[in-house]
């Protein structure tokens, strides 16, 4: 038998509040807090001080969403971002449905990433799947997302072809925004690697030439797609056609927001190293991006990895990727100089267009499915035997000139060449040293110079002005 | 007394680098932070979304070299960040009037143009903190609970009432009321660092 505790404790409401009191302990405090007001009071001090309960009243209460309660017990294991779907579904009508979206009954959440959910539903009418993205809630409120959302719908819609999911319809004026786009069957190329690790080499190419086909229709219309990645690449089923979805981030190169617009949400593994850097970007950044998806599929892994966004944010470009061959020796010597291609950091140096991209792809596939009648494009290949013995010769002569120069120009101490060298490698160090510093500088200084400029200028327009 | 922050600085996992969620919690929170306040500089949606990108990257490349044990200022270094991208791209889009001084031509195009900015910045910061606070505990909370909360404390309705019209006790309306405010509480509380003492 416990006592029956009626006396005011202030450390007992504290313990309540955290819910740390066994349940009959907590059970008897609620009691005396329904007699005693003053309890209540320190209750709510104890909780956060005054400001907090009228900012709590004053920021949320025209929030029409937040006052409606989640009417999903917690202790049911379903995630946030499933909770939310499954909640503004009406009750199904038909056993092998989870709820209702409009008229399509939902089989079952297939998917989750940067803007929402994907749920696959049944088309009645035509008997088959369809799949369905719904616009978050928390970002269909914000009308950058939204626009965002629409602009995929206008984007994918605009481009029709084989390797890329076409939209079906674009609803506006359901609960939330949605997109319905065919059903794909076979997952995403993530999942796959993931499943699988490294593919085959046929089918690292053949994967290689279809989204390089979806790009050359991408940019053709001035599209980039922005966020090229194995999650953002769908398998059919039988898995050899695979299509290029999600162009969520994908702008015109006309749009005059093209530059300077750096993409931060999602995975930056994938991203250019102009990209990264949030600098202006055109078609041949979603070159580079390919180029990292082939270095996935052929590896199992991207080619900058980090710990966490900001340090793969930073790694981007910097790091010269691990070649494929060490991590998957089943791969041939040239993959890498094809892939070497596409991650080019400079773009000037990167393979020029989707086109081009199309046709190495292609020919690299041709070559492994019949070498003999197919060589390999002379890029890619190997220095021959023959050059490679013209070349040994040529260092040969070279090495016999510079032995019979020195022997005859005795003059040239051989310690004034070790101080070039060092020096040389300190003043490298020194330059850099200097590039980060005025890189910092033009950020930290510059802009904020120029805006206390700006504050003094405008309070001595103040103390100019007669009171 | 203090609700225990078991939650680090926002800013400074961010720092750590310790945990990738950390990240992404700052994207969610401050992009419509940065969009709305890139607003009030009558600046277009596209711009204004350009702005937001544009000042998450530059955190995402400076925040390491940010001292937040020195001082507490990095809302005060974001607002900054936000306002210089906003008046960058204005300078951009406008068609230059010949000869007028920068400062009038802000004055003119920007009615609002506080030369303290950080006040409004703080106040979108903290709306935004708010709602999204309040729906990641709504979306974790009992009805009941939820309910008594929001009946209570947004609507402010009397405890008898809310407890009279949702089949509860008054104690209980008030262990709802105020957990779920110490929840949210704690949720924010990562996103203001020592200044909020
Ligand atoms: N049409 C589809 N058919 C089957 N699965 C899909 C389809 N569209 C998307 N998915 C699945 O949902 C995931 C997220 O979709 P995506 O369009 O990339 O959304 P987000 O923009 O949120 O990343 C994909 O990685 C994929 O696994
Ligand atoms: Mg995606």
């Amino acid at each position: 038998m416990i006592a029956y505790r009626d006396e005011c404790d202030s450390q007992l409401l504290v313990e309540l509040l955290h819910a740390r009191l066994d349940r009959v302990e907590e059970e008897q405090v609620t009691i005396h807090l329904e007699r005693c007001a003053a309890c209540r009071q320190e209750l709510d001090q104890l909780t956060a001080p005054d400001a907090w309960w009228q900012d709590t009243q004053s920021i949320l209460k025209d929030s029409d969403s937040l006052a409606t309660p989640v009417e999903i017990a917690p202790s049911q294991p379903i995630d946030n971002a499933v909770a939310w779907v499954v909640n503004l579904l009406k009750p199904a009508t038909n056993i092998n449905a989870i709820g209702m979206l409009d008229h399509w009954p939902v089989r079952e959440v297939i998917g989750q990433g940067g803007m929402g959910v994907v749920v696959k539903v049944w088309d009645e009418e035509l008997h088959r799947p369809l799949a369905v993205k719904l616009l978050s809630p928390m970002l269909a409120s914000s009308g950058a997302s939204r626009q965002r959302f629409f602009r995929e719908a206008q984007a994918a819609a605009a481009v029709v072809h084989p390797n890329i999911v076409p939209i079906y319809t674009v609803a506006t004026e359901s609960v939330l925004p949605y997109l319905v786009m065919p059903f794909v069957a076979g997952g995403n190329l993530q999942q796959r690697i993931d499943r699988e690790g490294p593919l085959p080499l046929t089918e690292v190419l053949s994967v290689g030439v279809q989204i390089a086909e979806a790009l050359v229709a991408a940019h053709r219309f001035g599209l980039v797609h922005r966020d090229i990645k194995p999650a953002n690449i769908l398998l059919d089923d039988g898995g050899h056609r695979v299509l290029l979805s999600d162009f969520g981030l994908a702008r015109t190169i006309d749009d005059a927001s093209l530059t300077n617009s750096g993409m931060v949400a999602g995975t930056p593994q994938y991203m250019s190293p102009e990209q990264a850097r949030g600098m202006s970007i055109d078609h041949r950044s979603d070159l580079y991006s390919l180029g990292a998806v082939l270095y996935a599929m052929a590896t199992g892994r991207p080619p900058v990895r980090g710990d966490s966004t900001l340090a793969v944010l930073r790694r981007v470009g910097e790091d010269q990727p691990i070649p494929v061959y060490e991590i998957n020796e089943t791969m041939p010597l040239w993959l890498d100089r094809l892939i070497q291609r596409f991650l080019e950091k400079k773009v000037e140096l990167r393979i020029a267009s989707a086109l081009d991209a199309v046709e190495l792809l292609r020919s690299s596939l041709a070559h492994v499915r019949a070498p003999v009648r197919n060589p390999l494009v002379k890029e890619l290949q190997t220095p021959s035997r023959s050059s490679l013995s013209r070349r040994i010769l040529a260092v040969g002569l070279l090495a016999a000139m510079l032995v019979v120069g020195y022997v005859s120009w005795p003059t040239k101490p051989s310690t004034e060449k070790v101080a070039t060298v060092s020096s040389q490698k300190h003043y490298n160090k020194i330059s850099n040293n200097q590039f980060t510093a005025k890189d910092e500088m033009s950020f930290d200084s510059d802009i904020p110079t120029r805006l206390n400029e700006l504050e003094s200028k405008l309070q001595a327009i103040r103390e100019s002005i007669p009171k | 007394m203090a609700i225990p922050d078991t939650r680090h600085s926002l800013i400074r996992r961010l720092v750590d680098r310790a945990d990738a969620s950390a990240w992404s919690e700052f994207c969610t929170v401050y992009e419509p932070v940065i969009y709305r306040f890139a607003k009030r500089f009558n600046l277009q949606d596209a711009d204004a979304r350009e702005v937001s990108q544009e000042v998450l990257l530059t955190v995402s490349r400076k925040v390491e070299s940010f001292d937040t044990l020195a001082n507490g200022r990095f809302r005060g270094w974001l607002s900054k960040l936000a306002r210089n991208a906003a008046v960058d791209l204005l300078r951009k889009r406008r068609e230059r009037p010949t000869g007028g001084s920068d400062i009038f031509w802000l004055l003119s195009v920007v009615p609002a143009f506080d030369l303290e900015p950080s006040q409004a910045f703080l106040q979108e910061a903290r709306h935004q903190q708010f709602h999204w606070a309040a729906e990641q505990i709504r979306q974790s909370s009992q009805p009941m609970t939820w309910q008594a909360f929001w009946l209570t404390a947004v609507e402010n309705l009397p405890a008898t009432d809310v407890a009279h019209k949702l089949g509860m006790n008054v104690g209980s309306v008030y262990v709802a009321r105020c957990r779920t405010l110490a929840r949210i509480k704690s949720l924010i509380e990562p996103f203001l660092e020592e200044d909020a003492s």
